[in-house]
């Protein structure tokens, strides 16, 4: 998934779009999600918590789902950390570490 | 009694729950004095497992469909047992693994080849059983670093003043101990050890697989950094155990196996590994036994550690007192009050194998030999020990059936 987010004044975000292949429930809270944050600061959003998401989903989804229902704002989060510093949610932790053969 | 008094266990009622007390051989129970090798079985923790496997059983994570969510629900709630007994700040800093020893191995790789080298030092026991042994000297023999033991005392325990010479060797970058000593049942000063580790920079890595099932094991005054424990020691299934890690080490360790689960993403020549706990935990888990590991924890948690404590606490007293009227038996180890529900012992020429064997004609069942502890055989002098443990379900009777035993195996051997 690849999300595009263009900033108005400061850090505000004035617009967000998202292209990929995903499951209904990404692609569906994924959408919703570009609705929840236009008009928002990267710092609000960036902290923003997933219950909000989920909140406006609006369905009971089972642990798996969830996954597919949060992947958006996940991406979401690392766009704004990496346009504008924004800190990424502790529950992430730090990396978990990668294999590079390039 | 004061209405303070505290909770005293009673052995012949929860033994209803192990049906190999039904079995009789020669018209008595087995007197099973080997829970320090692995514990028996209530019917609570098989009954689990046959519910589980019979009607929640599927592969875990990932799977959409309802059964496999009702496994992973098993699993990750036992996940949450498991660091409930140990009051883990977070279930994501516990690992299951296939046993203690493996929980070890993954500390000794995992964290010991990349942080290891000529110059740094890695400090065991003298009583360590060779899983927080092996592991550590042989990772030091792969890097480079030098492998040193803190000696024993001639009742058992550590000798800290040890301490201050290893230091001036080099650079201490791990400290390996078990909290209780499976062969002589030490209670070991863990707590300070781990606080001369962190003082070196050290990590302090802890086998708890004798100590978790019998007392209260709280990872978060215990000073340690790693915490491996065993299910089948606590009436459990074998085949898992878990690690407990501080997050901030497990985040930047490399992964051990490498597999399906550990991922993040794989490409070609790129993989991300998954975040914690699963960067560990590589290939399909040992999921009904991480299930009866929980039903474990919650069976002797409901009996209570500090209650099971005690309960050994008076068995080992009678057995150490029975046996040290007996001039021709020597007790290893410790007294009473500094050690766990363990006695190691020698019966003057005769070699435990022989004692177990006559033992066990008379139904008593106790083991001979190492105890996957041959440094702590050399200091003692001894090539093997003769050694009974107790556990929740141990009854007094089942120490007069030992010393009858004894006087047995002396009256044909001695």
């Amino acid at each position: 998934m690849t999300v595009s987010v263009r900033f108005g004044d400061g850090d505000m975000i004035e617009d967000v779009g998202f292209e990929g292949r995903g499951c209904a429930i990404s692609q569906a809270a994924t959408s919703m999600l570009t609705d929840l944050v236009k008009g928002r600061t990267a710092q609000d959003v960036s902290a923003m918590p997933k219950e909000e998401l989920l909140d406006e989903i609006g369905i009971p989804l089972t642990p798996v789902r969830l996954k597919c229902a949060l992947l958006g704002l996940g991406v979401l989060k690392v766009a704004l950390h990496r346009a504008k510093g924004t800190p990424l949610p502790d529950e992430w932790g730090t990396s978990s570490g990668e294999i590079s053969l390039s | 009694m004061t209405s303070t008094a505290l909770p005293v266990l009673d052995a012949h009622r929860l033994r209803a729950d192990f049906a190999v007390f039904d079995d009789l051989v020669d018209g008595r129970p087995v007197a099973f004095l080997d829970s320090a090798a692995s514990t028996q079985k209530p019917r609570q923790v098989l009954d689990r497992m046959r519910t589980f496997y019979e009607h929640e059983y599927a592969n875990v994570h990932r799977g959409v469909y309802r059964l496999a969510e009702r496994a992973t629900e098993g699993f990750e709630g036992a996940r949450r047992t498991v660091a409930g007994l140990l009051n883990a700040p977070s279930e994501k800093e516990v690992i299951f693994t296939r046993s203690a020893t493996e929980a070890l191995n993954l500390v000794a790789y995992a964290w010991g080849l990349d942080n290891l080298g000529p110059g740094d030092i890695v400090v065991v026991t003298e009583l360590e059983h060779h899983a927080n042994f092996v592991p550590w000297q042989y990772i030091a023999h792969r890097t480079g670093a030098s492998f040193r033991n803190i000696p024993i005392d001639d009742l058992g325990e550590l000798q800290l003043d040890a301490l201050d010479g290893l230091a001036r060797e080099g650079k201490v970058k791990v400290v390996a101990n078990n909290l209780v000593s499976n062969t002589l049942g030490t209670i070991n000063p863990v707590e300070k050890l781990g606080a001369w580790a962190h003082e070196q920079g050290a990590i302090m890595v802890v086998d708890a697989a004798q100590a978790a099932p019998h007392r209260r094991v709280d990872v978060r005054t215990l000073g340690a950094d790693f915490v491996a424990i065993s299910s089948h020691k606590l009436c459990g299934p074998s085949g898992v155990g878990a690690l407990w890690g501080r997050r901030e080490l497990l985040e930047a360790m490399s992964p051990f196996n490498l597999g399906g689960e550990m991922i993040r993403s794989v490409g070609l020549d790129r993989t991300t590994f998954n975040e914690l706990p699963y960067k560990f935990e590589a290939g399909t888990p040992a999921i009904a036994e991480a299930v009866g590991f929980g039903a474990a924890i919650d069976y002797v948690s409901t009996i209570g550690l500090e209650t099971i404590e005690r309960h050994e606490h008076a068995l080992v007293e009678q057995a150490m007192n029975a046996l040290e009227e007996l001039p021709w038996v020597q007790v290893f180890g410790p007294p009473p009050d500094r050690r766990a529900g363990i006695v190691s012992f020698d019966v003057e020429g005769i070699h435990p194998h022989d004692v177990a064997q006559i033992l066990d004609w008379e139904g008593v069942a106790v083991r001979a030999g190492h105890h996957c502890t041959q440094p702590l055989m050399t200091r003692l002098g001894v090539s093997a020990t003769t050694r009974a443990s107790f556990y929740l379900y141990s009854i007094p009777e089942e120490i007069d059936r030992l010393i009858a035993g004894l006087h047995k195996v002396k009256a044909s051997l001695g």
